[in-house]
């Protein structure tokens, strides 16, 4: 009970950071909505999307930031560029032990609570990093390394916005960590600014939410 | 024959016997085999479950420790870093935890990152036939087969986390020899784990694990039996049906043999004892075999003995029991019999109502003393008895009266019989007495003696009546030889006195011809009629006043082949006692209105008189028979003159009235015969619808020289006209008596001074010259 404000707060803040982070320059917005196959909004979705030729040169330093809180990763996806660090603060009242032995990054971190170290990770490899705890087992968090510094995830309404540059064609991708199918065969080209809108559905049913046991009700800290 | 019952009964209590026990003893075992079986079979399947059970408290114990193991982070980090050394030793470790035989970790397509089996090498595909899905339920585990051993092996996921699949551990538990013994261990049962027609593994012995490998294919599914090695064992297979994929059946078993052998004890004493109890009972059953059979062959010979007719004492039988209560019920049985026979001799042989011997046992008796007696003793008599006017005594006070005087008669006898006398009840009023030692001059003097018998009046319903007997006597050997003889001539004797009205009567050989004769011609009468042996004769009677003859007396005449000329006097009073008098009373109607009708169409005006007895008045159907004949020859009633004595009027006056009536309406001529010798009275004579009178000759014989009989006749004529009847006068015999007869008044006149009677040829010779000729016109008839 006591931990959902800081949740909301830590969200909020996350979310305001993140659009500090952004470069100011001009860019098309292109507002991307991704559904499932019933057609719901879909969130939690990354979206990326792949300049056409090369990429611009890798950003400045930023970190972005994978909490837990509540026993659980805030958030639950996180997408950053390859080359970005994560910061791994660990505002929860409990220790973790973070780790992640995907190909992408495999790491682990012992988060002691109260430790007023970041604990950054870098990553720069992309591809899909899958966080675990070892003494919470059902914690479960992705961190989504995109090839691209345009890239968002979708909010609860299904919708993300990428500022792309202008006069350009971009390659739109999805991923999803429940995603059952191939997600190849949903990238789309879009041009911007003409697009400005892109809507993405998925053509099959996620894989079911794996919902570990969290402990025992009446133990909640 | 008793033997054999004996045999019989003891062979077949001896029979039952065995048939039961064999029955018993079948079915004990049979129980105890099929309860064993049975409580072996619920052994097995309990057995079955405790496998089941065990198997599977492994797989969720293997599942339980696996799941800790999975979570293990060293091992996931061990297992991502690949490094197969560090993997296996690692799993080593974890297999000794978990308790299995062999622990692997494969990457997710399979290939072996590391383990605990040696032969497999890291990288290359793991080759036991596992299947690598996703399959949400790990409890089962799969039969594999490597390297020649079964295992059961289980897969289990690594996440990192959830449901970040890294990698699959593997855990194989082998299915041998050693689990199969554990599982005997715990069951106490043999148990064999069955793939597809292989002992996987099993706690039998070597021996018996090659039998069982080779009948495998016979073995069914469930409970069964088998016989392995000489043993029979009961089966139980059932497969273990929480395994996926091709299935393990667990074959458990038991020795039926070996648990059956704890009940052989039982079984030899069971048969120890039933032994025993045949012996017993096949000695019991020779002792009550013989009780009952041999009290019953004596019996048997007893009943023989009665049967025979020889009521001799029963012989000496137990007291108690059904046997005794039958023996004494035939000793019961055979005084019965005795004294019924002795009852039914006494009423063979005794009067009823007397209890004085009876006829039979008279005769029987006069045999006997004739047999004995009769050389030595020289004579012997027998007397015969009969109360006279007994019938009409009868009649008179009634047949109890009638009785009681018998009894009375029969004790007086018995009062003055003499010692060595028998005395027997003939039957009706006859009695008899047998003497058998005799002096013939002192027969007279023993006839006296027994008359004594009724000289005293009897007292009879307060009053006083005297009785009369006559006796008859005939004496052995004179008069005859044999009882029949002797018993018959004292009869004739009897029958004499009585005729003669003498006291007592001797027999005579003379009377022989008359009794015998009589006896025999009771039944030749009728046959007389037929053979023509019988004529009539015709007796003419007289019109005094007139001179004329008016008509004939038919009287009837017996010619016997024989015998010669027969009186009437003897066979007519045969006839009515013997109901012939009927046939005779035809015949002599038919015959006199026949030779009437002959002389009428010769012109002679005649009417015949027949004779008729009380008998003929009795009969109902007389007047119907007579209106017949007349028809027959056509001829009118008056012609026909009946002729009735006056006693046999008076025999029964009412009936006789009844039918002279009937008589007399149809025309017919109506006559009193032997008026004066009856006991008619003026009364009854007034009453009676006749139209003559005859007069007995005993008044008219003597007529002449008789002054009483003179004045009878002249008293009977004047009544008789007083009365408007016509007389005629019977037995006149000379002309001084016909004259008188004429002077008196008498109307009709009949006696030899006229003629005898004579056959019809003769009668129509006299008529031709006799000096009175018959009446040619019936117009001058009397009325």
């Amino acid at each position: 009970m006591t931990a959902r404000p800081i949740q909301g707060f830590g969200r909020t803040l996350s979310i305001i950071l993140a659009w500090l982070s952004a470069p100011p320059c001009l860019a098309g917005d292109l507002t991307i909505t991704v559904r499932d196959v019933g057609g719901q909004p879909l969130a939690e979705a990354v979206v990326y999307a792949l300049p056409p030729a090369g990429l611009p040169p890798p950003p400045p330093r930023q970190h972005a930031i994978m909490d837990q809180l509540d026993k659980t990763f805030v958030p639950h996806v996180l997408a950053v560029q390859a080359g970005a660090t994560v910061d791994f603060p660990n505002n929860d009242t409990i220790n973790h032990h973070v780790y992640s032995f995907s190909p992408a990054k495999t790491f682990q971190l012992k988060l002691f609570k109260n430790d007023p170290r970041k604990h950054a990770v870098h990553f720069d490899k992309a591809g899909v990093v899958t966080l675990g705890c070892n003494i919470h087992d059902w914690m479960l968090g992705y961190v989504f390394v995109a090839p691209t510094p345009y890239h968002a995830v979708t909010n609860g309404r299904g919708q993300a916005t990428l500022s792309l540059p202008d006069n350009a064609s971009y390659t739109l991708k999805l991923w999803h960590p429940r995603a059952n199918e191939n997600l190849e065969a949903l990238t789309r080209t879009v041009a911007v600014p003409a697009d400005r809108t892109a809507e993405l559905r998925l053509g099959t049913a996620l894989k079911p939410k794996r919902q570990l046991q969290r402990a025992l009700p009446g133990y909640e800290d | 024959m008793t033997h054999r019952l004996r045999t019989q009964i003891f062979v077949f209590f001896l029979a039952l016997l065995l048939v039961v026990m064999g029955g018993v003893l079948f079915m004990v075992y049979r129980a105890t085999e099929s309860h064993t079986e049975a409580l072996i079979a619920e052994r097995l399947e309990t057995g079955f479950s405790v496998v089941r059970h065990e198997l599977e408290t492994r797989a969720r114990y293997v599942g339980g420790t696996a799941g800790t193991i999975t979570k293990d982070f060293n091992l996931i980090e061990q297992v991502v870093s690949r490094d197969a050394l560090s993997i296996g030793a690692t799993l080593l470790s974890y297999r000794g935890r978990v308790g299995a035989d062999f622990v692997l970790a494969s990457d997710l397509d399979g290939k072996l990152i590391g383990g605990t089996l040696a032969m497999l090498t890291p990288g290359k595909p793991i080759d036991l036939g596992v299947r690598f899905t996703d399959d949400s339920d790990q409890s089962h585990g799969t039969l594999v087969s490597h390297n020649g051993q079964a295992y059961q092996v289980f897969i289990w996921p690594l996440f990192a986390p959830e449901p970040n699949q890294v990698a699959w551990l593997i855990t194989g538990f082998a299915l041998d020899d050693a689990l199969a013994a554990r599982l005997h261990k715990l069951t106490g049962l043999d148990v064999s784990l069955l793939h597809r027609n292989q002992v996987l593994a099993s706690s039998l012995n070597e021996a018996q694990r090659q039998e069982l490998h080779h009948r495998l294919r016979t073995v069914e599914t469930g409970h069964s039996r088998l016989r392995l090695h000489d043993r029979d064992f009961v089966l139980y297979n059932q497969a273990l049906d929480t395994v996926t994929g091709p299935a393990i059946t667990v074959l458990l078993q038991r020795s039926l043999t070996e648990a059956l052998s704890e009940y052989q004890m039982l079984h030899l004493q069971l048969i120890a004892i039933q032994l025993g109890s045949l012996a017993l009972a096949a000695i019991g059953a020779f002792f009550i075999a013989n009780t009952v059979s041999h009290p019953l062959s004596r019996m048997s010979e007893y009943v023989k003995r009665i049967a025979q007719g020889e009521y001799s004492e029963p012989p000496p039988l137990p007291e108690k029991g059904e046997i005794g209560v039958l023996a004494k019920e035939f000793a019961n049985m055979q005084r019965q019999i005795a004294d019924r026979e002795a009852a039914n001799r006494h009423l063979a042989y005794h009067d009823a109502l007397t209890d004085l011997p009876n006829r039979n046992a008279f005769q029987a008796s006069l045999k006997e003393t004739i047999e004995h007696v009769g050389a030595q003793v020289g004579h012997l008599a027998v007397l015969v008895m009969d109360i006279d006017y007994f019938k009409d005594i009868n009649d008179t006070l009634g047949h109890v009266t009638g009785d009681t005087l018998l009894k009375q008669f029969a004790q007086r006898l018995e009062a003055v019989r003499r010692p060595q006398d028998q005395i027997a009840r003939l039957g009706g009023d006859q009695f008899a007495v047998l003497v058998p030692a005799l002096e013939i001059e002192a027969a007279a003097i023993l006839a006296q003696h027994y008359r004594e018998a009724w000289q005293q009046p009897f007292a009879i319903e307060g009053f006083n009546l005297s009785l009369n007997a006559k006796l008859g006597i005939a004496v052995y050997p004179e008069h005859g030889e044999n009882a029949v003889t002797l018993l018959q001539r004292a009869e004739v004797a009897m029958y004499v006195s009585k005729k003669q009205k003498k006291p007592y009567t001797f027999y005579d050989t003379r009377l022989d011809h008359n009794s015998v004769l009589r006896l025999a011609l009771m039944s030749e009468l009728r046959s007389a009629i037929d053979r023509q042996e019988l004529t009539l004769h015709y007796q003419p009677k007289l019109d005094i006043a007139r001179g004329e003859i008016l008509g004939v007396e038919c009287l009837v005449r017996w010619r016997h082949p024989v015998h010669g000329f027969i009186p009437p006097d003897d066979f007519i009073a045969l006839a009515e006692q013997t109901g012939n008098i009927r046939y005779l009373t035809q015949w002599v109607l038919r015959t006199a209105l026949g030779q009437i009708k002959t002389w009428r169409e010769q012109g002679w005006a005649l009417k015949t008189a027949v004779n008729i007895s009380a008998v003929d008045l009795s009969d109902p159907q007389f007047s119907n028979q007579v209106e017949a004949l007349l028809t027959e020859f056509a001829l009118s009633a008056d012609v026909l003159v009946l002729e009735i004595t006056e006693s046999a009027v008076m025999e029964d006056a009412q009936r006789a009235v009844q039918l002279l009536t009937q008589l007399q309406g149809m025309g017919v001529r109506l006559s009193i015969d032997d008026y004066g010798t009856g006991y008619s009275s003026m009364a009854q004579l007034k009453r009676l619808p006749v139209h003559e009178l005859k007069i007995d000759k005993s008044f008219v014989l003597d007529v002449i020289s008789n002054p009483d009989d003179a004045i009878i006749v002249r008293s009977t004529i004047e009544l008789g006209h007083n009365m408007g009847l016509t007389l005629v006068a019977e037995g006149v015999e000379n002309a001084q008596s016909l004259d008188l007869l004429r002077t008196l008044g008498c109307d009709i006149a009949q006696g030899y001074y006229l003629s005898k009677p004579l056959p019809a040829a003769a009668f129509e010779q006299w008529l031709a010259t006799a000096p009175y000729p018959p009446r040619t016109d019936d117009t001058r008839s009397y009325a």
